[in-house]
């Protein structure tokens, strides 16, 4: 009897909480669980005409055997990862540095300036930046390669010249992100014992000697954790960034992933294949993902959720 | 802790602020220049003279745009999506952190919850399915097509519930012996405590629906419907098209014509645009490491 | 028409949902999707057909509403402080025939941005009642899906015979609209040959820099060269100035494209769609012709001259007209309609004439130029969803007899000014087809054997040679187009006697490899070709390029088309 009570006791408790989650619940139970269940389109030969539930002719893997046999497959996921990794690895060294320098000031003022400053470009859309890099970039009209053809230089085709897109949307992306990608590390940084430094100045240690032997381990898992998570993203080239800088002319080495999906979908409306193509992303993804919480939990003890 | 400075010491300080000063100069250089030329001539643009200052000072290009209701419709658009989002945003972020910020034995269903929300971040069904849920749910061309599918912010709604779970367990037994039900311990308690990483969530949720583009092309039919950021990317796309369309060479606007080009237009509807950001975002800044480092990184 | 149904998939979750969120639910019932349903719906089709009277301009007794989807393009605006959804045309339509118009959806036609709009309105399987495509791929999918509405009964019933004397004098377009004995679209009606390049050159730069149009490449590399180191424009400075203009698109159709110099090479390209029987009777496609190899040469000589802009790369067709307004550009390969635009920004700027040249050609080499099959192009299609397809005609025949037979006061208003694309269906450009008859009218020095459609165009061309109508615009449009000195009499004179016209082969009916290859084909052509150009690859690439390409699904596409269309 008693334990019954209880029962029914703690639902009346926990009631509320249900209540609470139920709105979330059925809005994510639609459009994200709803939309999931809509990728099995990639295992038939959809006709829009039939509805996403209708009467499809099921063709099995024949979607993904179309994916993989078509010319630039390779070079996309190549490219996916080359831009992918190349974000990744900057975008961990540069907000690291960033970080390190800014803790080498002392002024309050300035260093809270410096901060809004760099941290504008990672509260902007890419569209506004796209636009603003076209014109920025631009070979005859652009500052930047009139300020190197006043140093002498050949003008630069950034956005379109094949080998140097990539490192366009690599240097722009951690233009854009190195900024705000310092919090975390400034936390770090400010985490640090004081009695760290204070040991190693009665060791004699001078402000370099400090900063590579109490510093910079006091970031260390904070910075094994950032590149573990980083590999979550492999697959992510960043969608909005290159759609809107793109061009058929760096396809080569500028086609990725998702931008692919997109213009298989949507473009050549070749709605089964690009959700195969979609799926495939995800499936990949889904696995790194998992992985690095995985290693980033072994490694720092870091849970995610 | 201070020890003599040396030379050296002195020589890093000195050249880490000028460093420090470039870098940032290097962040705000590019809309300093936006900023010029949009209130530059339009020759003087074209001839690339323009880099930190306007040229032959003009507004031209600013009325210009003043004479365009694509602009201001899509500003209408954006604006009434950030009124609604946000609070939405918000309120679902909070309802559904605040259950699961308790432990298993106050919430039994906790883990059950935390999966099915986490498992939308692991698995994205892809452009086609999601386009035609949407579709189904009747919502294709209206704002709202561009409010429910986001509604829940999983990864903001994670950091508040990490904040939420680091709260010390001993306030909230307090208010639950007052005899304080859930609703009132969210209200009375978690949340003033939680002011950091809330505002930030907000933060997020306002720049995330004010630069959103992608669902607002792929959503709305109709060109008047789109929020600005889609309106201001058909404008990155094709920059001629917002002069053709309203410039009519036998009406009023023809004397723009020789004023204006879509650099300088252009130019000006994206510093138009990012108004709100540059006045929202250094208030905040305040919150981002207790609000976001103690949300999402513990250790 | 109240509600467009599709069929939903998640009723009864949504329906909470909707609830929720205090939305409208629409039913979702009766909408089963079965193989059969283009027939039922073409029968259905019949029986209200059959309730209203057949006189092709009859107007309804109950209102009808037409979803329509608006393509809002580089050159179309609204004029006088019309919108989309109330303007002359909808106006017409709903006083003449009580159908009312109804925007499903609008998008700009001169970027991706209207294809990837419909495509994903396609997606969800809610098509719009009447709508447009320039895409045939997008059209035969449709229509083999059974989304389209059979026009064959409605269009023998409704058209006005002026509408079916189009169908005999256009009889290749309607056949391309017609899959398996069924027309399912009205189609663009026009002759292709129209499409050919021409060579645009402004009037002002050929006297300030003392040259001759050009007849010859060597010739046109020549005046190239004066406009890009010379002062053609006359404001001082040497060398702010393009030689001969290129946009980023290069193989397609557009004011900037190659297609008039390839042609020179005996290269017929248009587009992606140039497959034709070569010399040898054998599938051959345009874009691979060993004569590319020397075009895409001159082109990378005269990239490294800097005769072209060295920025061409990033610059689409309508980045090209800013610079074309502005005075910058001076000579481009482009389409007959230059004068409609953008060639009238120039005028109406500077009142410089810019003028059509037929292609200099090579000694040697005969000169051949490629159009698409007369059976693609445009296609305006009807859902089969839509209750009242022969609503369609009726506009149609409307259009025909506002635009064609009426007052030169209703053409300017519903025609002028590219007013006609407010019309949810309409005829692509009128006039165009009675460019011979025009020529002969003005050679006759009297416009009373013309066409009733054609006397508008004869007026404005002698309006503007006699300088009365000298500051109109379609008066400039017209003479560009039709004029002894337009683009068009330079086809019937000269392109068409000389026997260079390369119609594709390619129809309709489009091999399997092609459609899942077209879209790697052409970015693979259009990178090869400006890596050339700009000198980042050497010209012997375009051997590596033909050998990738026929690889690449393009041996398989010909060998398909070899069987689809016998050589007779």
């Amino acid at each position: 009897m008693k334990s019954r009570l209880a029962l029914s006791d703690r639902f009346a408790r926990e009631l509320p909480l249900y209540l609470m989650i139920l709105p979330a619940f059925c809005l994510v139970a639609v459009y994200s669980y709803g939309s999931m269940a809509g990728v099995i389109i990639a295992f038939q030969k959809f006709i829009p005409a039939k509805g996403m539930f209708g009467d499809q002719k099921w063709i099995g893997m024949q979607n993904f055997h179309t994916l993989f046999a078509m010319p630039n497959i390779g070079p996309v996921i190549r490219n996916t990862v080359v831009i992918a990794l190349g974000k990744i690895v900057a975008g961990i060294l540069a907000p690291v540095v960033f970080a390190l320098l800014l803790n080498e000031i002392r002024n309050l003022l300035a260093k809270r300036v410096f901060q809004t400053l760099v941290y504008l470009p990672h509260f902007l859309s890419w569209v506004i930046l796209s636009g603003i890099l076209i014109n920025l970039l631009s070979p005859s009209e652009g500052v930047v390669n009139i300020l190197l053809a006043k140093a002498g230089l050949d003008p630069i085709f950034f956005l379109g010249n094949a080998h140097a897109f990539p490192w366009t949307m690599i240097v722009s992306d951690v233009w854009k992100t190195f900024g705000f990608g310092s919090v975390i590390y400034l936390a770090a940084l400010s985490g640090i014992n004081p009695a760290l430094y204070e040991a190693a100045v009665i060791d004699g240690a001078n402000r370099w000697r400090q900063t590579l032997h109490v510093t910079l381990p006091g970031i260390v898992p904070i910075v094994v954790l950032m590149t573990v998570l980083g590999f979550a993203n492999i697959l992510n080239g960043g969608f909005d960034q290159i759609y809107n800088m793109y061009s058929p002319v760096v396809y080569s080495t500028g086609d990725i992933l998702d931008t692919f999906v997109f213009r298989l979908g949507i473009e050549q409306a070749q709605y089964s294949l690009s959700t195969a193509a979609g799926l495939f992303k995800s499936g990949v993804s889904f696995v790194f993902i998992v992985v690095s919480y995985y290693l980033a939990d072994k490694f720092t003890g870091y849970k995610v959720f | 802790m201070h020890i003599r400075t040396s030379v050296s010491r002195r020589i890093f300080l000195v050249s880490n602020a000028v460093l420090l000063t470039l870098i940032s100069l290097a962040c705000i250089a590019p809309f300093i220049n936006l900023l010029a030329v949009s209130f530059s001539d339009k020759t003087a643009v074209a001839a690339g003279e323009v880099t930190f200052f306007p040229v032959n000072f003009t507004t031209v290009s600013y009325e210009f745009i003043t004479n365009s209701s694509k602009f201001f419709d899509s500003l209408v658009v954006s604006l009434k999506r950030t009124a609604i989002g946000v609070p939405l945003n918000l309120l679902l972020i909070i309802m559904t952190a605040y259950p699961l910020s308790k432990s298993r034995g106050d919430f039994r269903a906790r883990s059950f919850f935390s999966w099915f929300f986490v498992v939308t971040i692991l698995f994205n069904a892809g452009l086609i399915p999601t386009y035609m849920v949407v579709k189904s749910t009747d919502l294709i061309n209206t704002i709202w097509a561009l409010l429910l599918p986001g509604a829940l912010p999983v990864f903001s709604m994670l950091v508040v519930m990490n904040y939420m779970r680091s709260l010390p367990k001993e306030l909230l037994e307090a208010a639950y012996i007052d005899g304080a039900g859930h609703v009132q311990t969210l209200l009375r308690i978690v949340l003033p405590v939680s002011a950091p990483t809330i505002a930030t969530v907000t933060l997020f949720a306002f720049v995330d629906h004010w630069n959103s583009w992608f669902d607002g092309m792929i959503y709305m039919n109709r060109i008047e419907n789109y929020p600005l950021q889609t309106y201001l990317q058909t404008v990155v796309v094709n920059p001629e098209e917002f002069i053709r369309n309203n410039t009519d060479l036998s009406g009023n606007l023809s004397k723009y014509l020789s004023l204006v080009s879509a650099r300088t237009t252009g130019a000006a509807q994206m510093f138009l645009a990012m108004i709100p950001i540059l006045c929202l975002y250094p208030f905040l800044q305040k919150y981002f490491t207790t609000g976001l480092v103690m949300g999402s990184v513990k250790e | 028409m109240k509600k467009t149904k599709a069929s939903k998939t998640l009723p009864h979750v949504l329906l909470g949902l909707a609830a929720i969120v205090g939305l409208s639910a629409c039913n979702s019932g009766s909408n089963s999707s079965d193989a059969g349903a283009s027939q039922a719906a073409s029968s259905s089709a019949q029986a209200s057909g059959a309730a209203q009277p057949s006189d092709p301009l009859g107007k309804y007794d109950k209102p009808v509403t037409m979803s329509w989807a608006v393509q809002t393009a580089a050159a179309s605006k609204l004029l006088d402080g019309e919108s989309w959804d109330d303007n002359r045309w909808s106006r017409l339509i709903h006083d003449k025939l009580n159908i009312n118009l109804k925007v499903a959806f609008s998008a700009d036609s001169s970027t991706d941005a209207y294809n990837n709009k419909l495509n994903a309105i396609i997606a969800s399987g809610d098509l719009p009642d009447v709508f447009k495509t320039q895409d045939a791929n997008v059209f035969l999918q449709l229509a083999q899906n059974g989304q389209l509405a059979d026009l064959t009964e409605v269009f023998d019933k409704y058209a006005s015979d002026s509408l079916k004397a189009y169908k005999e004098r256009f009889a290749d377009s309607f056949k391309g609209a017609t899959i398996d004995g069924k027309l399912y679209a009205i189609p663009r009606m026009n002759d292709n040959f129209h499409e050919a390049p021409f060579l645009w050159i402004r009037d002002d730069w050929l006297k300030n820099t003392n040259s001759q149009p050009p007849k010859t490449i060597e010739e046109m590399v020549a005046l190239a060269e004066k406009f890009a180191t010379g002062d053609p424009d006359g404001d001082g400075v040497n060398g702010n100035t393009y030689g001969l203009a290129l946009n980023k698109d290069l193989i397609k159709a557009g004011h900037g494209s190659i297609l008039g110099l390839a042609a020179a090479f005996g290269v017929p390209g248009y587009d992606e769609s140039v497959f034709y029987r070569g010399a040898d009777g054998k599938m051959t496609f345009s874009w691979i012709q060993p004569g590319m190899k020397d075009a895409l040469a001159q082109l990378a000589d005269m990239y490294k001259k800097g005769l072209i802009n060295k920025e061409f790369t990033a610059k689409n067709e309508s980045a090209l007209v800013e610079d074309i307004t502005s005075g910058k550009i001076g000579m481009a390969y482009g389409n007959n309609w230059g004068t409609w635009y953008p060639y009238n920004n120039v005028y109406k700027k500077d009142g410089v004439i810019v003028r059509p040249y037929a292609i200099p050609t090579k000694a040697g080499i005969d000169y051949k130029v490629g159009i698409e099959s007369n059976a693609v192009g445009q296609m305006t299609m009807v859902s089969k969803d839509f209750k009242n397809p022969e609503a369609a005609i009726k506009i149609l025949n409307l259009y025909d007899e506002t635009v064609n037979y009426s007052s030169k006061e209703d053409y300017e208003k519903y025609w002028a000014n590219e007013q006609y694309r407010l019309s949810p269906v309409y005829i692509d450009q009128p006039g165009e087809v009675y460019a011979a008859d025009i020529l002969k009218a003005l050679d006759k020095g009297s416009p009373d054997e013309l066409p009733p459609g054609a006397r508008p165009n004869y007026d404005y061309i002698t309006g503007f040679e006699d300088g009365s109508l000298a500051k109109d615009d379609n008066a400039y449009g017209n003479w560009g187009q039709m004029s002894k000195s337009g683009s068009l009499p330079i086809v019937l004179n000269k392109y068409i006697p000389d026997q260079a016209i390369v119609q594709s082969a390619l129809g309709i009916e489009r091999p399997e490899a092609w459609l899942t290859n077209a879209s790697s084909l052409d970015t693979l052509t259009i990178t090869t070709f400006t890596d050339i150009i700009t000198g980042a690859k050497p010209a012997d690439a375009f051997d590596t390029f033909v050998k990738q390409w026929l690889k690449a699904g393009g041996q398989q596409t010909l060998d398909e088309l070899d069987k689809l269309y016998p050589a007779n």
